[in-house]
């Protein structure tokens, strides 16, 4: 083993990479691998760069021995991609198979992964002594991360196709919606954000207080689209530095208001924002509105939807606005939810619009799961009622009192 | 294994769980391979879906939530029951008990009560497959709330007989299905009356148990019958099983065009709380019924797709999936388990008929 053979493999692996437009050729690219390390398997993973929080495996190669490490493999890779250190070590399978695994990360920022190499456990020793391979792996890493970036962003208009033909834009989440929940006992939270163009404009956030309590926001630019998305994330940052303020929600958006009304009236666009402090110890929540779609409570105690009251003027609308905040006290198992324009304009083939009346008759339909389940359902049943026809940004946020 | 409906079968696919006639009898049997006659009489028996399997998922085990030669049992048992009341005689309390608490400790002992299994049924035996599905339903229900083994002896014996009464109607109510709103003729509305008398007429049957016969048609906002009984009026029994017995009529109801018939009988029953059923029982059934049983292909948010292999009790919309399609439609020889109840980036977003 040598120089001659790591090059080899860097060759074939360009090779398979720039000639091929099939996703298989990763399967084939791990192949090569375990071909040049006398492996027995090899897995190939990436952090899904289009949501956060989950990965995927873009390939895989097994010489032709059975035994299945598929559970064992995925534990490790992930790891291996949260810390973003090499991993090697030995493990024992679910048949009490014993293995030599190495598993290595790849790439920075928005691009991470890690290929996993098993080895029969007596070919440790081997692996170990030879530096030559261990040094190449770093080499290997590089290699593998620039031909699966080469392939996410030059084969992209395949990758756009299979997006669009899955259901509707779930997939992908917008950067202005929140990627983890906060943890926070007796709340149950669910939020989704379904967005009509690539890039969303509305906006969701679910902000940790001081002292237990959260922070819930939901704004939508309108006018959607890249200029509506670059105005929401210039409001985001604002508004995360004043929530985490003492301020209350009036005097936030009253201050939002003044920072954006400028920039806002020269791009002719206005922003609709609900803003509310939840209290889970005495389920009370204390909120201010600006021209943003009443949010709408279901009461355990009598079954009935209400909607919130609580009116404002829409941020842009004048250079100083001064809000009011308004109080509401949820009961255990009652549900809220805050949504956006986009979820009741969902049109259906006959152009009749979902309407805050369909939401609430969807939601009257699964009240008793939780919120994340209610969320699911909600999601689908406004995927299903337009046909995967969304005209604009659909967003929502469902809490629950537990 | 997984679920079909009778229509979509064809010739070649392989049966994938015995279904039984209420006398115990094979009708229908595991691993055959199913024949232009097998769909005859399918469609002769009335039977509107079957579990098939294939070698895509012949590994995929659904287990029911108690043994099926319990069930079968069961079964028989009922029909024995209910036959001898309408020869006149009494019911063989002792030997109900038995086959009670032998459910009963199958549904204790088990850590994970889901209900993952559809309880397929031929029509023409459908009362005794009825009443013994509602009675393991409402087990479930009553695990769930904490009952002890006593009282979910007498819950399941009531909810056994709930329709013992229809053995006095005048028609041959034996055969034949309920339709979901209960069939709302003076005639028939007395069988709740017939089924309390003939319960309470048995010195081995609990008054509990008895006035499930009676009160399992209240409604909780107090329009039901024969009483119009409202809210805590109604006996706890009663009210749990008028929970299961809904939602056992609503699966053996539907028809082949209806999707996920499952999750249209769960928005059935919390669209009714308040109104039809208690709002916290249903909550407490809804948290043991799959959504997504066990073997279902789904798609998740990320593109990838998989199989339903485990659901947790608590949270059905949140199952492990085992992942073998990545997404861009590479399909791996074996797959690998994500738990959606821990990894909350994910999340179902269609299932089987829809990919």
């Amino acid at each position: 083993m040598g120089d001659k053979k790591e090059i080899n493999l860097f060759f074939d692996i360009y090779d398979l990479a720039f000639d091929a437009a099939k996703p298989e050729i990763f399967n084939d690219i791990v192949e090569k691998v375990v071909a040049y390390l006398g492996a027995s398997s090899c897995s190939l993973w990436i952090n899904n760069p289009e949501i956060a929080g989950t990965e995927t495996k873009l390939g895989y190669y097994n010489n032709g021995n059975d035994k299945d490490i598929s559970q064992l493999d995925y534990g490790i890779s992930c790891r291996t991609m949260a810390s973003k250190e090499p991993n090697i070590n030995k493990a024992v399978d679910g048949q009490k198979n014993k293995w030599f695994y190495i598993s290595y990360p790849f790439g920075e920022n928005d691009l991470t992964g890690c290929f996993t190499i098993w080895f029969e456990e007596n070919l440790e020793n081997d692996f170990r002594q030879s530096g030559e391979k261990i040094k190449g792996l770093a080499k290997l890493a590089v290699i593998i991360k620039n031909v699966v970036s080469h392939f996410l962003t030059y084969k992209r208009f395949d990758y756009k196709r299979i997006i669009q033909e899955l259901s509707a834009a779930e997939k992908i989440q917008s950067s202005l919606v929140p990627t983890k929940k906060p943890d926070i006992p007796n709340v149950g939270i669910g939020a989704r954000s379904l967005v009509a163009n690539e890039v969303g404009g509305d906006y969701l956030d679910l902000i940790q207080l001081d002292n237990g309590k959260l922070g819930i926001a939901v704004g939508d630019a309108m006018g959607m689209g890249i200029p509506g998305a670059f105005v929401m994330l210039t409001a985001r940052a604002i508004f995360r530095l004043l929530a985490k303020s003492k301020a209350e929600p009036e005097e936030i958006l009253g201050q939002l208001n003044i920072c954006l009304t400028p920039e806002l009236i020269q791009q002719n666009m206005f922003i609709s924002l609900f803003y509310g402090v939840y209290n889970p110890q005495n389920r009370n929540l204390k909120y201010a509105v600006a021209g943003h779609n009443p949010p709408i409570i279901f009461r355990r105690s009598n079954r009935k939807m209400e909607d919130l009251e609580g009116r404002g003027l829409v941020i842009g609308g004048k250079h100083q606005i001064s809000y009011n905040s308004f109080n509401a006290t949820l009961e255990k198992g009652d549900l809220m939810i805050i949504y956006t324009d986009g979820v009741k304009d969902i049109r259906n083939k006959s152009n009749k619009s979902f309407g805050a009346e369909g939401i609430k008759r969807v939601l009257s339909n699964y009240v008793e799961y939780d919120a994340e389940g209610i969320s699911n359902c909600l999601a689908h049943a406004l995927v299903k009622y337009c046909n995967n026809q969304l005209n604009d940004d659909a967003s929502f946020i469902i809490l629950k009192a537990e | 294994m997984r679920i079909i409906s009778t229509g979509k079968i064809r010739p070649g696919m392989i049966v994938g769980k015995n279904i039984y006639s209420a006398d115990g009898r094979i009708l229908l049997k595991k691993d055959v391979i199913i024949t232009e006659g097998y769909l005859a009489q399918l469609d002769r028996l009335d039977i509107p879906y079957i579990y098939v399997k294939d070698h895509i998922d012949e590994d995929i085990v659904i287990d029911d939530v108690i043994k099926e030669e319990s069930r079968v049992e069961a079964v028989n048992i009922t029909r024995r029951a209910i036959e001898k009341i309408h020869r006149g005689r009494d019911i063989d309390v002792p030997e109900v008990k038995t086959v009670i608490n032998k459910i009963v400790d199958e549904l204790l002992g088990n850590s994970n009560l889901v209900l993952n299994l559809i309880d397929i049924r031929a029509q023409g035996d459908y009362l005794y497959g009825h009443s013994v599905n509602v009675a393991v339903l409402s087990g479930i229900i009553g695990v769930a709330l904490n009952y002890n083994q006593i009282m979910l002896r007498d819950l399941m014996l009531g909810a056994l007989f709930h329709d013992i009464g229809k053995t006095k109607l005048n028609r041959k109510i034996v055969e034949g299905k309920n339709s979901a709103d209960s069939s709302g003729t003076a005639e028939n509305k007395k069988h709740c009356q017939y089924g309390f008398d003939i319960l309470r007429a048995n010195a081995g049957i609990s008054l509990y148990s008895a006035h499930v016969a009676y009160q399992h048609h209240e409604y909780f906002n107090g329009n039901g019958y024969p009483r119009g009984l409202k809210g805590q009026e109604i006996s706890e029994f009663a009210r749990i099983v008028s929970v299961a017995n809904t939602y056992d009529i609503f699966l053996s109801n539907v028809r082949e065009e209806e999707e996920t018939s499952i999750l249209k009988a769960a928005e059935y029953l919390t669209a009714n709380c308040g109104a039809i059923f208690d709002p916290e029982i249903v909550a407490v059934f809804l948290k043991r019924v799959a959504i997504y049983p066990i073997g279902t292909r789904v798609l998740l948010n990320t593109g990838e797709k998989g199989f339903v292999t485990k659901t947790h009790k608590n949270f059905p919309t949140q199952p492990v999936v085992c992942v073998d399609t990545n997404l861009f439609d590479v399909k791996f020889n074996q797959g690998y388990d994500v738990d959606l109840s821990n990894k909350k980036a994910y999340f179902i977003i269609g299932c089987e008929e829809n990919i």
